[in-house]
């Protein structure tokens, strides 16, 4: 298998913020009272590395375990297997008080801003808590940085008093960035940030993402299924399918030239907002096979629909010719 | 004949407060038969109220007025509750956003699909049955005779959307209003619920409302859209027309905003936010955002543009995104 921390960047010297080896994540799931428990795959070897001011997205339907990788990543979840390392420190292993001033340097900004702030405390008290937890600031100087950093993501100062009913979605996903922003982490991992957003907010969030980014250095993860959002934030793309990464490749690359048939498949299934383009709609059928019994093979052969008899039987490895890497037999 | 006619509706409802609020401000909409019409707007703009006032869904506190509410030349408003529930479920059908919630999860999809049919129809239980898995058929329902004993929770987002759609069109209805029918589904299955939809509406010669906020769905699917914002109707126009030159400065605004559309880094994002219940506005609802309004657009009511500016809802519409001058027909202005 390639090492995905031989993609080329355009600045290759600088030192990758995220470096994942084979990351893998496995449940135990009960399934009843007198059946063994059930193992889920949910990520399986996954290979990255990030560096900062750039911007990985990982795309892929529900149940292809982005989330979780996301997850794994800012460090919520711990992973089964594989190596991880934040900032250079690896984080497999390491016990709590030394995880605590790891997870400083990553922070995550969730999907739906109504369910991720605490209804019954102020803005204020949201976004200094970090704070509080991680530092030993006076409140007066606890107080300054959160209406610093309120202004900075596009709110007013006297917003820091409110509640978070009083806010619409789209500044309420402001304060969570602003939120994630308090520690000054190195890395924010995102979790579909503006799928819960109407059209005319969602530009001015992804506006404030790429300002911030450039103000603070910062490396993002982002999680999405909007492949429209993606194409315009990322710098590299990774597309998920039940637990693996089926390619994996510059932006300009993934979109000009996909590769892996689901890849393929998840860019013409995609509706773009131009009428006169001609429809060549690769429609995929079925669903996403179960996670209990993946299919033998080349986990996407079902529903493949270029899929030949080597890929019922084995299974494709990642690779390719360093500058992109597909799982795919019939890549070129 | 139109087969849906809609001219004025508007929507009140009782507040707290003991006021009123119009979520659907004079609204106007004709659909022919066997067309796809493209209801499209945020949250907020009045595009699902709109349609659950036609089809007589709204709850009590709801007012509902019109100038005319008819379907094929009949008046929905003058019409009693128990004529009204004739006609809905069986000529005009509706399908909801989250189909996980919209299935009653106590009873199996074969029941649930076979209680249009008893009530419509008067059809037996043998006859319910075939017909039952006819429709699961023609949506695409892999072995349809072993999943009408299937409970909801046993089926994907998917599958749960199939068999919605399997009920509103099983008593063959004449207009299907779906509400954001792929929203909650991924791109791969929203495309295959899509082609499904467009295929029912060729092969069953059904109208089709289709109300969403995705741009992308309604570029590859609708025939005409129509644009809602705050309540109110803003442009009406042919969905080549509109994406070509957009006439109303919000959806030029809304389109220029999309990322697929954008041409720089920056994306030109619109400022500000909807107006909510509390901060309607005397004259236009977009003036705030808008980056050509004039002190005229914050106090007066605009009228609406010639059918070749879209029907636009503007004092000035746009003509490749530049405002024209345009003679306002001065006696059409509210006092």
């Amino acid at each position: 298998m390639s090492d995905a921390a031989t993609l080329p960047r355009a600045e290759a010297a600088v030192t990758p913020v995220i470096e994942a080896q084979d990351l893998v994540k496995t449940y135990e799931v009960g399934r009843g009272l007198f059946s063994p428990p059930g193992v889920v795959r949910a990520v399986s070897g996954i290979s990255l590395s990030l560096a900062p001011r750039r911007t990985l997205a990982v795309v892929g339907e529900s149940g292809s375990g982005k989330s979780t990788l996301g997850r794994m990543l800012a460090l919520i979840e711990p992973p089964t297997g594989g190596h991880l390392a934040i900032d250079g420190v690896d984080v497999t292993g390491v016990d709590g008080a030394r995880l605590k001033g790891l997870r400083r340097s990553v922070q995550m900004v969730f999907q739906n801003p109504y369910g991720s702030l605490n209804p019954r405390r102020t803005i204020r008290a949201s976004l200094e808590e970090p704070l509080l937890v991680n530092t030993d600031l006076t409140p007066d100087q606890r107080h300054a940085r959160a209406v610093d950093m309120l202004t900075r993501v596009g709110l007013r100062p006297e917003h820091a008093e409110r509640y978070p009913h009083m806010f619409s979605g789209g500044q309420r996903q402001r304060i969570a960035i602003a939120r994630a922003l308090m520690l000054r982490p190195k890395i924010i991992v995102l979790d579909e940030p503006v799928s819960a957003l109407d059209v005319s907010v969602r530009a001015q969030v992804l506006n404030l993402l790429a300002d911030l980014q450039q103000e603070f250095d910062l490396a993002y993860v982002f999680v999405s299924h909007d492949l429209s959002v993606v194409r315009h934030i990322a710098d590299e793309v990774m597309v998920m399918y039940l637990g693996g990464v089926v390619e994996q490749a510059p932006k300009e690359a993934i979109f000009a030239d996909p590769r892996h048939p689901y890849t393929k498949a998840l860019l013409s299934a995609t509706p773009v907002a131009d009428p006169g383009r001609k429809r060549d709609r690769i429609v995929l059928t079925g669903e996403l096979p179960s996670p209990f019994a993946p299919p033998p093979g080349c986990v996407f052969h079902p529903r493949c629909p270029v899929a030949i008899d080597r890929c019922r039987v084995e299974k494709p490895v990642l690779a390719g010719d360093g500058t992109r890497l597909t799982a795919c037999h019939l890549a070129p | 004949m139109p087969l849906l006619e809609i001219e004025n509706l508007s929507v009140d409802f009782e507040t707290r407060a003991g006021g009123l609020f119009r979520a659907v401000d004079r609204v106007s909409l004709k659909v022919e038969p066997r067309e796809i019409v493209s209801v499209v707007g945020e949250s907020g703009s009045g595009k699902s109220v709109a349609m659950l006032a036609v089809m007589g869904l709204l709850p009590k506190t709801a007012r509902v007025t019109a100038d005319r509410l008819a379907f094929e030349g009949e008046n929905l408003l003058g019409l009693t509750p128990a004529a009204r529930r004739k006609l809905v479920g069986k000529d005009i059908a509706m399908i909801f956003q989250e189909p996980m919630s919209s299935l009653n999860p106590c009873f199996t999809v074969g029941f649930q699909i076979g209680e249009a049919l008893a009530t419509h129809l008067g059809m037996g239980r043998a006859a319910r049955r075939a017909r039952a898995i006819e429709l699961l058929e023609q949506v695409g329902i892999p072995s349809p005779e072993s999943r009408l004993s299937a409970f909801p929770h046993q089926l994907s987002g998917g599958m749960s959307q199939r068999v919605m759609i399997a009920m509103a069109i099983a008593c063959s209805p004449k207009l299907l209003i779906a509400d954001e029918p792929s929203t909650a589904l991924d791109v791969t299955i929203q495309a295959q619920i899509l082609d499904l939809l467009v295929r029912l509406r060729d092969e069953k010669d059904m109208a089709l409302v289709l109300i969403t906020h995705d741009m992308g769905v309604v570029a590859e699917t609708a025939e005409r859209v129509v644009v809602q914002y705050a309540g109110r109707q803003v442009e009406e126009a042919t969905t080549v027309d509109l994406f070509r030159d957009p006439h109303h400065p919000y959806t030029a605004a809304l389109l220029a905003a999309l990322p697929e559309r954008a041409t720089e880094k920056r994306l030109p994002a619109i400022p500000g936010v909807v107006p909510g219940q509390w901060d309607r506005l005397e004259g236009c609802m977009f003036a705030p955002r808008c980056d050509f309004a004039t002190p005229l657009c914050s106090t007066t009511r605009p009228s609406r543009a010639a059918p070749e500016l879209g029907y636009a809802l503007c004092h000035t519409p746009l003509v490749a995104g530049r405002p024209t001058e345009r003679t306002a027909r001065r006696e059409e202005l509210p006092a």
